[in-house]
């Protein structure tokens, strides 16, 4: 697919997040990897968007394809790097909610739904890969 | 007349309590709104937050000086609303307006003129425009007039349709142009009368809804410009300029002279209903035709100014809809009277839908800014007696507002996919990057309505706003000088593509290559997944000559040549065929977005293919797409659709995906075969004699069926 | 994205009618409805999802949220989320301070 480059801040999400629609329809995902390629890539996104861009300008930039047997997404920025699939923030699952802090869901969800995350820093630019096996 | 005569018991309230000019009066019923027929006379009640006296002025039609005006005693009042009931009025003949006097110190925004005599925002009929195009006293001080009607136009057992908004395939017409050319041979051209005459061609075509361009009161003879080629009048033809939110256009009845349009609009809509044909109608709620400052006053303006319009700070009219003033639609007074005026058309004319022009507007709060809950699109979209009425949304404005998937439509609303259009478009001229998108609207946008379904998106091609089918692979650019306007208006960007030739041309390769780029836009959009809507006359290849713009001619080049049904009948059966096999298939009309689950037969409920099955190209130079469908059929059982579209200007063998075991490859259509060969009626396409691969010419489309062969 | 969030009241329960994709930019409305129940001291928070089609961790936030906005002592009963909702709660572990069901509790 064609690369999607947009500023990386909250009012770009919904295009963003089309995008990713778009690559399952291509893919023939199934409702629930669909859901899951969907999920995994809002919570990079926003990772990116609200603490990678928090204080700086800059672009989110996604490609992503159409393999025999799986389909990928690769979210490209500029922030400091940041390795999502080194975040050791593993939420404590048996606390109860209310005892909770809020955050340190969603890289650990990105990371449970996908079938595989690859990370990557090259030429300044953070490389996050998303894979879904379209079976 | 009497109310024995009637046949009403006496009541108390049938009795004057009164005398003003001559007439019995009491205390009116402040609501309903507007003038209804009471025991013994009428009741009038009109609201006005501001004014400090209302009266009632009174002609008989045809009379520019009133018979009778009536100052509203001022405890006719409650809150803002004056309403008093007149009796011994016989309601044949009279047309009534208001005198409304502002307070004594005025606030910015108000303009109150008691010089003037305002029309009846309720008026259920106006007078004043009664014969479409017939010459009119430019002096007379109050030209549109509201009328007394009567509500006794017999129904029988017409109810709305509720025809399953999966099946509708709309059709968007201008009451006028539809019959108004000679060449429509019917016995009043250009009314609503002359369009029952032709319900016999919608049924053949087998559309299931027509979306009435504006059929509310307006004034053809609000613009005042001549069309500088021929020095002929230009008209507001398509009528986006509200006069009468309650009125239907007078000029559209050939009954209209007698003031009878309402019983005439209605048995339009009794007679579409008898036909299976719902009726939406196109409704302008972003602006009226009173303008910016200079505009007329016609009723809001004199009534309630800054409850009505968005007004800047300094009471100046902001102009989001690009035609002079705003409604201002999420006020909560203005809310109630959009609300009155649709409950009123889908309860008393029985309507089936609403589209909203420029709805955007719609959601901008009264200082212009978009909200995140706007209370009248809620509003409707929750409200009981428009429970089973479409919505549908032009979700733009003319102030930058693009919603397109964001419009707030509370899992009711339907929005004009202006992405389908572009990227169909797009596709069709072979543009660089499209054949990702394009697969996307086929299944019907799930990237902008995954929550939503299908069934948000009005997918089309074409509509009234823009060029026609045959014009868009006819002209590479607009061609409006007949609008008067050194060809500057209209839209720039319309991703068409003349095929080789600019215009009207005897080259046989590009008149073979637009046929196909019409079948090929057909196809697709009849064969995607959502509510397909098709402009009038596109079916028969009508041309404006360029005209992307045709909003201000009321002649050929607007109205529907009918001779065009037979020049063009390939197209038109094509169009047919299409219409039906979409009939015959629920996989396309699923109000659910497919995706890789078992649709049928052990396959996915779609998959994409190319040159190889399986194989699908989606890299920015790619010019196929190839969709299989799988899914259950009419007749239950399983049954897969193969669709696929070369853009690119050779043609294409194609692996096909294997069926499961008994199925067979049918042809429905090839857009690159001569008729009648080009499609088939459905249920009897011919198998295929190579199931393995097929050959899909330059620039064409086909659709094949996979059933078991019998 | 399309999402609504209506609330209503029957006797001590707050129901929480969710439709259409909950998600970052959607979900400060749900938190605001949360909110407005938690104020209305409710004894039971119904969210009734059956029309809830996506849920990210924003959502997750805000059940976390009305987690701490409630009493201890206040049910939170999730009603007809899809099965990928219903996954993505407990792959977080939120299963233990709420309940599924099938039906709006009487």
């Amino acid at each position: 697919m064609e690369r999607l480059r947009l500023p990386a801040e909250p009012e770009s999400l919904d295009e963003l997040m089309a995008y990713v629609q778009t690559l399952s329809a291509l893919g023939g995902l199934t409702r629930t990897r669909a859901h899951w390629l969907r999920l995994a890539a809002e919570e990079l996104i926003v990772n990116i968007i609200t603490h990678g861009h928090r204080d700086r300008p800059g672009e989110l930039e996604l490609t992503g394809g159409v393999e025999p047997r799986r389909v990928w997404l690769r979210l490209s920025d500029a922030a400091p790097p940041f390795d999502p699939t080194a975040y050791e923030a593993v939420p404590d699952l048996e606390r109860p909610l209310g005892e909770r802090r809020p955050g340190g869901l969603g890289v650990y969800l990105a990371r449970t739904v996908a079938d595989e995350v690859r990370y990557e820093y090259s030429s300044g630019r953070n490389e996050t890969t998303i894979i879904m096996n379209r079976v | 007349m009497s109310v024995e005569a009637q046949g009403v018991p006496g009541r108390i309230d049938s009795f004057p309590t009164a005398e003003l000019a001559g007439f019995g009066v009491r205390a009116g019923h402040p609501m309903p709104f507007g003038a209804t027929l009471v025991p013994g006379g009428v009741n009038f009640s009109v609201y006005s937050s501001g004014a400090s006296a209302v009266s009632l002025v009174l002609f008989r039609h045809g009379e520019r000086e009133p018979f009778a005006e009536l100052p509203f005693p001022g405890e006719y009042r409650i809150g803002g609303v004056w309403a008093m009931t007149v009796f011994g009025l016989d309601h044949e003949g009279v047309e009534y307006g208001y005198r409304v006097t502002g307070p004594d110190t005025p606030s910015p925004g108000d303009r109150f003129d008691p010089a003037r005599i305002l029309a009846d925002p309720y008026a259920r009929t106006m007078s004043g425009r009664d014969v479409w195009g017939a010459e009119v006293d430019w002096d007379d001080p109050y030209p549109y007039r509201s009328v007394l009607a009567s509500d006794d136009f017999d129904w029988e057992d017409d109810r709305p349709l509720r025809v399953a908004p999966e099946d509708l395939v709309v059709y968007e017409l201008h009451v006028r142009g539809f019959t108004a050319d000679p060449s429509s041979g019917v016995s009043a051209p250009g009314t609503y009368a002359g369009l029952i005459e032709k319900i016999p061609y919608l049924k053949a075509l087998g559309v299931n809804c027509v979306e009435l361009m504006p059929v509310f009161e307006f004034d053809e003879f609000d613009m005042s410009r001549v069309n500088p080629v021929t020095g002929e009048r230009l008209y507001n033809y398509w009528g986006y300029s509200t006069l009468g939110f309650f009125a239907p256009k007078a000029g559209f009845a050939a009954t209209g002279r007698y003031g009878m349009q309402a019983d005439e609009f209605k048995n339009l809509v009794k007679e579409l209903h008898r036909a299976g044909i719902a009726v939406v109608l196109d409704v302008v709620f972003n602006h009226t035709a009173e303008g910016n400052e200079n505009g007329p006053t016609i009723h809001f303006r004199g009534l309630d100014n800054g409850t009505y319009y968005m007004l800047t700070p300094e009471g100046y009219y902001y102009n989001f809809s690009g035609t002079g003033n705003t409604f201002n639609c999420n006020h909560p007074v203005v809310r109630d009277y959009v609300l009155d005026c649709l409950r009123y058309w889908a309860g008393e004319y029985h309507i089936d839908g609403f589209r909203f022009d420029l709805a955007a507007i719609l959601d901008r709060g009264q200082d212009g800014a978009p909200l995140a809950d706007p209370p009248l699109i809620e509003t409707l979209a929750h409200d009981p007696l428009l429970r089973d009425c479409l919505l549908i949304a032009e979700a733009w404005d003319a102030g930058g507002l693009y919603q397109v998937g964001s419009f707030p439509g509370y899992q009711r609303w339907s929005e004009w996919n202006g992405r389908y259009r572009d990227a169909l478009r797009r596709f069709l001229k072979a543009d660089p990057g499209s054949a990702g998108e394009l697969a996307t609207r086929l299944v019907g946008s799930p990237d902008l309505y995954a929550s939503r379904g299908t069934l948000a998106s009005v997918n089309f091609v074409t509509c009234h706003d823009g060029f026609t089918l045959a014009d868009l692979f006819a002209y590479d650019g607009k061609h409006n000088e007949a609008n008067g306007e050194d060809n500057r208006d209209g839209n720039d960007d319309n991703l068409s593509w003349n095929c080789g030739a600019e215009g009207p041309t005897r080259d046989p390769e590009v008149l073979a290559l637009r046929g196909r780029q019409a079948k090929n836009a057909m196809l697709l959009l009849l064969l995607s997944q959502g509510i397909p809507m098709i402009l009038a006359g596109d079916e028969v290849g009508r041309t404006q000559h360029g005209n992307n713009n045709a909003y201000c001619h009321d002649g050929p080049l607007s109205w529907f040549d009918w001779g065009l049904a037979e020049r063009n009948g390939e197209l038109l059966r094509f169009v047919r065929e299409c219409v039906a096999f979409r009939a015959a298939h629920p996989m396309v009309r699923d109000r659910r977005h497919p995706c890789g689950d078992e649709g049928a037969g052990g396959l996915p409920q779609v998959s994409w293919h190319g040159e190889r099955a399986g194989e699908p190209d989606w890299s920015e130079g790619s010019a196929l797409v190839a969709m299989l469908r799988s899914g259950t059929a009419a007749g239950g059982g399983g049954e897969h659709l193969y669709l696929a579209a070369n853009a690119h200007w050779e043609a294409r063998e194609l692996e096909l995906p294997a069926l499961p075991d008994g199925a067979v490859w049918h042809l429905f259509a090839d857009t690159g075969a001569a008729a009648p060969e080009d499609v088939h009626t459905p249920g009897q396409e011919p198998p295929l004699a190579d199931q393995r691969r097929i050959v899909v010419g330059p620039r064409a489309a086909v659709a094949l069926v996979g059933r078991a062969h019998h | 994205m399309s999402f609504n969030a209506i609330l209503t009241h029957d006797g001590s329960t707050a129901l929480i009618t969710l439709e259409g994709e909950l998600d970052a930019l959607t979900a400060e409305t749900f938190r605001r409805e949360v909110e407005r129940a938690a104020e209305a001291a409710a004894e039971l928070l119904v969210l009734e999802m059956s029309q809830l089609s996506y849920m990210s961790s924003a959502g997750l936030r805000g059940l976390v949220f009305a987690r701490q906005k409630l009493a201890d002592d206040v049910r939170i009963v999730l009603v007809g989320a899809n099965d990928a909702i219903e996954q993505t709660i407990r792959l977080v572990g939120f299963h233990h301070s709420v309940d599924f069901s099938d039906a709006i509790p009487e």
